[in-house]
C-alpha cells in the first residue's frame, strides 16, 4: 500500500524553483532514501512534506488524503514525523523536556514514559545529561536529540534530514541500527543522508535528486552499483 | 548605487540647494528645508549604530541635548565663537557617545534599549531640573549664529550650511560604509563570534558606532540651537528619541538613503499635522508599528529589491589582477611547534568539557581532532580560537602566552577557524564575506576612510580583486555576488573556509568541515585541505569521516570526556584499542566509515 504519494511537486524561493516537478512513492513499511549534491533540494522536499515549505504546485498525498499546503503541526497529528537537518532542539529546555515535547500531541503517558526510556537506552549520552538544557549539549548530542525527538510522537512516516550529520562514526553505527529496527517494527522512513553507501545499504529503495528534478530510481542495492551514482556520489 | 548616478544626484542636489532663492519661498518653508536638513544628520549617524551596527538607542535625545548645550553655554557663558562652539559641540558629542557605549559592550537587545532611554530620560531631567546651568525652561537667549565674512546667517544660509553639511556627511558615511569599516558594523550585527574570529574586536566596532551616531546628533542639536539663537528644555523630550529611531527605521535602516528618505518624508508629514499636536505622537508610534511589521526595511528597502535586480548581471569585474591566498605560498614553511598546549582546563558548573589537556602542534602539518560526541573537541578548539576563556592552562603561540586573550587578537596573531554550525555574515553576498576574513589587512585608517582617499580605494581594489581569485581557486567564483544564506551548505561550508584563508593565518582551525557532505564532496575538500598545507598552513580540524581523517592528517589527537587519550600517526591511532573502544567501534574500517570503499 502507498503511504505516500508526491505528483509533480514545486517549491519556489522567490525567483529560483528550488523542485521542478518531483514524483515519487513511498510504500507502508519501506524506507526510501533520497540522494543528491548539496542544493540538489533534498531538503526542501522534506520541509514540503512535512508541512514546512510552501508548496508552489504538484500535491502531496498520505494514507490516501491530499496533505498539500497543510502546516507543520497538523502533519504531526497525521503522523508525520520530521527530523530537521541542523539540529532544531529546544535550547534552554532540558533533554528530557524535548523528548517529553516531542510527545506533545500523544495522550498515553506510560507509553510517553517508556519510549523515552526506550531511547535512552538507545543514545545513552541523553540519558547521561538529561537534566542539562538541551543548548549545552555538544552539536552531535543535539543531534542525536533531534533524532529522538522525532521519535517521541511515534510518526507513521518519518521524515529522517542527515541524521548522521556530525556524529562519530560508533554514534553513526548506532543511528543506522536505530533505521534498521525501526524498519523491522514496521516504521516507514523516508531518509535523507550524505552517508549514500550506508544510506543505500539500508534502503528498500532510493531515488537519485539532481537540481530539483528526480533523475534516477531503484532498488538501493541496483544504486549502489550504478555507475552514476558511484562517481558522483560515493567518491568511488 | 553606481558612481555616475550617485554623482548626478549629487549635482541634482546641490543645483537645487543653489537655485532656492529662485522659488521665492518665505520663511516658513526654509524652515522646512532646515529641518529636514538637520534630521538626516541626525538619522544618518544614527543609522550606522542602528543599521549597520545593530544597537538600538532610544536615547538620542540625551546626545542631541550635548550639541545644543554645548553650542549654547561654549558662546554664551565662556564667550567662544560660534564655530568653535560649533567643533566643540561635536567633541563634547563624541565624548558622551563613548559613555553611552560603555553598557553596549555588556548587554544588548531590549536591555541595551532600555539603558539609552535611562540615559536619554537622564539628560531630560538635568537639563530641565538643573536651572544653575542649564536655565531649564526659561533656556538660553542671544546664541550667536556663525557668520561669514562678518555676514550672520540668514534662513537661506542656514538652508545652504545645513544642506553642505548633509553632504559632507553623506560622503563621508558613503566612503566609510563602503569599506572595511561598513563590513566590519554589518559583521558585528550579523555574527558576533564570526566577526571576532577575522579580527574585528567587538567592543570597538560598537563603540566606534556610538560615537560617530553621537557626533552626526550632537551637530544637529548645535546646529538647531544656533539657527534658533534660543534653545530650552523642551526641545529634549523623549519623543524626540523616538522621532529619530523612527526617521531611520521608516526610511530604511541599514541603507545609505535610508535617512534621506525617512527625514524627508516625516519632516514634512511633522510640519503637516503640526496643526494637530495630538495627532503627531500618535502617527510616530503608528508608522514605528508599520514599517516594524509590515516593510522592516523601510522605504529604502523597499526599492532596494528593485536596484539589486537592475545591479545584476553588470558585476564590475576587478581592475587589479588578484592573488589567491591559497595560490600564494608563505614563505619557507616555518618548522617546530607552532602552538604548545599545557594543563588545559575548562569547567562549566559541574560540566568539564575540557579536563588538563596538554600538546602540540607541529608547524606546516595537518592534525585531526577525533573523539565521541560531547568529548570537548568543539570546547577545546573555542579555547585556541578565544572565543572561550580557559578556567586554567597555558597556550603558547609561536612562543606567546595567548591563553584568555579575547578572540580578535588571537585572530590578529594569524589563528583562524570555521564553525561547526556554520556562522556566515548570512545577508553580506560571499565576497563580502571573504572580504571580512581579510579585515586584518586592509589596511586604511579611519580618517582614509571616511575621506575617501586615494590609497583607500586602492586598498579597496586590491583586497577586492584578491578575495574574487581566493573564490575562484575554490570554487565559489560564479556565486561571489550572491548573499551567503541562499548558498546552498556545502558551499557555505567552503565559504567559511575561504572567509578563514582570506586572513592568511599561521593556523587554521577546521570544525567538522566534511559535515553534510557526500563522500565526492569530501573527497573534494580534501583535496583543498592538501592545497591549505602546500601553502604553509598549518591545519587543525575536528573530523567524523574517518577517511578523511586517515587520508589527510599527520597527527591525529584523541579526546574522550574532556581528557586526551591517544594521539599518534593515523595508521597506529586506528589501531589503539582505547580509540576503538571509545570512538571507533570494533568492526574494520570500512563498515565504520562505510565511504572509503
Amino acid at each position: 500500500m502507498t503511504m505516500l504519494a508526491i505528483e509533480g511537486l514545486k517549491v519556489r524561493y522567490g525567483a529560483v524553483e528550488a523542485l521542478k516537478g518531483i514524483s515519487l512513492q513511498v510504500g507502508q513499511g519501506e524506507v526510501v532514501t533520497l540522494i543528491g549534491g548539496n542544493g540538489a533540494g533534498k531538503s526542501t522536499l522534506m520541509r514540503a512534506i512535512g508541512g514546512l515549505a510552501k508548496v508552489a504546485g504538484g500535491s502531496i498525498r498520505f494514507e490516501g488524503n491530499d496533505i498539500t499546503g497543510i502546516r507543520g503541526h497538523d502533519c504531526v497529528r497525521l503522523g508525520i514525523g520530521h527530523s530537521p537537518e541542523g539540529r532544531l532542539v529546544f535550547g534552554d529546555q532540558s533533554v528530557r523536556d524535548n523528548l517529553v515535547l516531542g510527545a506533545y500531541a500523544r495522550r498515553d503517558e506510560d507509553g510517553i514514559a517508556s519510549d523515552i526510556e526506550r531511547y535512552f537506552g538507545v543514545f545513552p549520552r541523553l540519558a547521561e545529561r538529561q537534566d542539562q538544557l538541551a543548548g549545552t549539549l555538544s552539536g552531535g548530542e543535539q543531534q542525536m536529540l533531534a533524532i529522538a525527538r522525532a521519535l517521541m510522537a511515534r510518526p507513521k512516516l518519518l521524515l529522517l534530514d542527515e541524521p548522521s550529520l556530525g556524529l562519530a562514526p560508533l554514534i553513526v553505527r548506532e543511528v543506522f541500527a536505530v533505521i534498521r529496527r525501526l524498519r523491522e517494527e514496521g516504521m516507514t522512513i523516508l531518509l535523507v543522508e550524505q552517508m549514500a553507501n550506508q544510506a543505500l545499504a539500508i534502503a528498500d529503495r532510493a531515488y537519485v535528486i539532481e537540481t530539483g528534478t528526480i533523475t534516477l530510481e531503484g532498488t538501493g542495492a541496483e544504486l549502489l552499483r550504478d555507475e552514476r551514482v558511484r562517481s558522483a556520489y560515493l567518491g568511488a | 548605487m553606481p558612481a555616475l548616478a550617485h554623482a548626478i544626484g549629487l549635482a541634482v542636489l546641490a543645483a537645487a540647494l543653489a537655485l532656492v532663492p529662485l522659488f521665492g519661498l518665505n520663511d516658513f518653508y526654509l524652515q522646512i528645508l532646515f529641518t529636514i536638513g538637520v534630521n538626516y544628520l541626525a538619522a544618518a549617524g544614527l543609522n550606522v549604530l542602528v543599521g549597520y551596527a545593530g544597537q538600538k538607542s532610544l536615547g538620542h535625545a540625551g546626545l542631541f541635548a550635548v550639541g545644543a548645550y554645548t553650542a549654547a553655554i561654549a558662546n554664551i557663558e565662556w564667550g567662544l565663537s560660534p564655530w568653535l562652539s560649533l567643533l566643540l559641540a561635536c567633541g563634547f558629542g563624541a565624548v558622551f557617545g563613548l559613555v553611552i557605549a560603555m553598557p553596549s559592550v555588556r548587554v544588548s537587545g531590549p536591555s541595551l534599549a532600555m539603558v539609552t532611554i535611562g540615559f536619554g530620560i537622564v539628560v531630560e531631567k538635568i537639563v530641565t531640573e538643573w536651572t544653575d546651568i542649564f536655565k531649564g525652561q526659561a533656556g538660553f537667549y542671544g546664541i550667536s549664529a556663525p557668520s561669514i565674512a562678518g555676514v550672520s546667517f540668514t534662513n537661506l544660509h542656514w538652508v545652504w550650511f545645513v544642506g553642505a553639511l548633509c553632504i559632507a556627511t553623506h560622503l563621508m558615511l558613503r566612503s566609510l560604509l563602503a569599506g572595511r569599516y561598513g563590513r566590519a558594523f554589518l559583521g558585528v550585527q550579523m555574527a558576533e563570534p564570526a566577526a571576532q574570529s577575522v579580527g574585528i574586536s567587538v567592543v570597538r566596532a560598537k563603540t566606534l558606532a556610538f560615537v560617530i551616531s553621537a557626533v552626526t546628533c550632537a551637530l544637529a542639536g548645535a546646529v538647531v540651537a544656533q539657527q534658533n539663537q534660543y534653545f530650552n528644555s523642551d526641545f529634549i523630550t523623549f519623543n524626540l528619541s523616538i522621532f529619530l529611531l523612527v526617521v531611520v527605521i521608516f526610511g530604511g535602516s541599514g541603507s545609505l538613503y535610508g535617512p534621506l528618505f525617512g527625514a524627508v518624508i516625516l519632516t514634512l508629514l511633522d510640519a503637516w499635522l503640526a496643526r494637530w499636536p495630538a495627532l503627531q505622537h500618535f502617527t510616530y508610534g503608528a508608522l514605528l508599528l508599520f514599517s516594524l511589521y509590515l516593510m522592516p526595511n523601510g522605504i529604502a528597502g523597499a526599492f532596494s529589491g528593485l536596484a539589486a535586480r537592475w545591479r545584476q548581471g553588470k558585476v564590475v569585474p576587478p581592475a587589479v589582477p588578484g592573488h589567491s591566498a591559497l595560490a600564494a605560498t608563505t614563505a619557507a614553511a616555518a618548522s617546530g611547534e607552532i602552538l604548545v598546549v599545557k594543563d588545559l582546563y575548562k569547567a562549566y558548573g559541574g560540566i568539564v568539557p575540557v579536563r588538563n589537556v596538554s600538546f602540540a602542534i607541529t608547524a606546516g602539518k595537518v592534525h585531526a581532532l577525533i573523539g565521541p560526541n560531547g568529548a570537548g573537541k568543539t570546547t577545546l578548539l573555542n579555547l585556541l580560537s578565544g572565543h572561550v576563556a580557559p578556567g586554567s592552562g597555558s597556550i603558547r603561540f609561536e612562543g606567546q602566552e595567548i591563553a584568555g586573550w579575547p578572540a580578535h587578537r588571537i585572530a590578529c596573531l594569524g589563528i583562524a577557524r570555521t564553525f561547526q554550525n556554520l556562522k556566515l555574515f548570512g545577508e553580506l553576498s560571499a565576497l563580502d564575506n571573504v572580504l571580512l576574513g581579510a579585515h586584518r589587512h586592509i589596511e586604511t585608517g579611519f580618517a582614509a576612510s571616511l575621506l575617501g582617499l586615494p590609497s583607500s580605494r586602492h586598498a579597496e581594489a586590491t583586497a577586492r580583486a584578491d578575495a574574487l581569485a581566493l573564490l575562484g581557486d575554490l570554487g565559489l567564483g560564479d556565486r561571489a555576488h550572491e548573499p551567503a544564506k541562499s548558498l546552498p551548505y556545502g558551499l557555505q561550508r567552503r565559504l567559511e573556509i575561504a572567509r578563514a584563508l582570506a586572513s592568511k593565518p599561521k593556523l587554521l582551525l577546521l570544525d567538522e568541515p566534511a559535515a553534510g557532505l557526500n563522500p565526492q564532496e569530501t573527497h573534494e575538500l580534501g583535496e583543498v585541505i592538501r592545497r591549505i598545507q602546500q601553502a604553509g598552513v598549518t591545519v587543525l580540524l575536528i573530523e567524523h569521516h574517518m577517511d578523511l581523517v586517515m587520508g589527510i592528517s599527520q597527527h591525529v589527537l584523541v579526546l574522550d570526556y574532556g581528557a586526551l587519550i591517544a594521539e599518534g600517526r593515523p595508521e597506529a591511532i586506528r589501531r589503539d584499542p582505547k580509540v576503538v573502544a571509545a570512538y571507533l567501534g570494533a568492526d574494520d574500517d570500512a563498515a565504520l566509515t562505510g565511504d572509503a570503499a
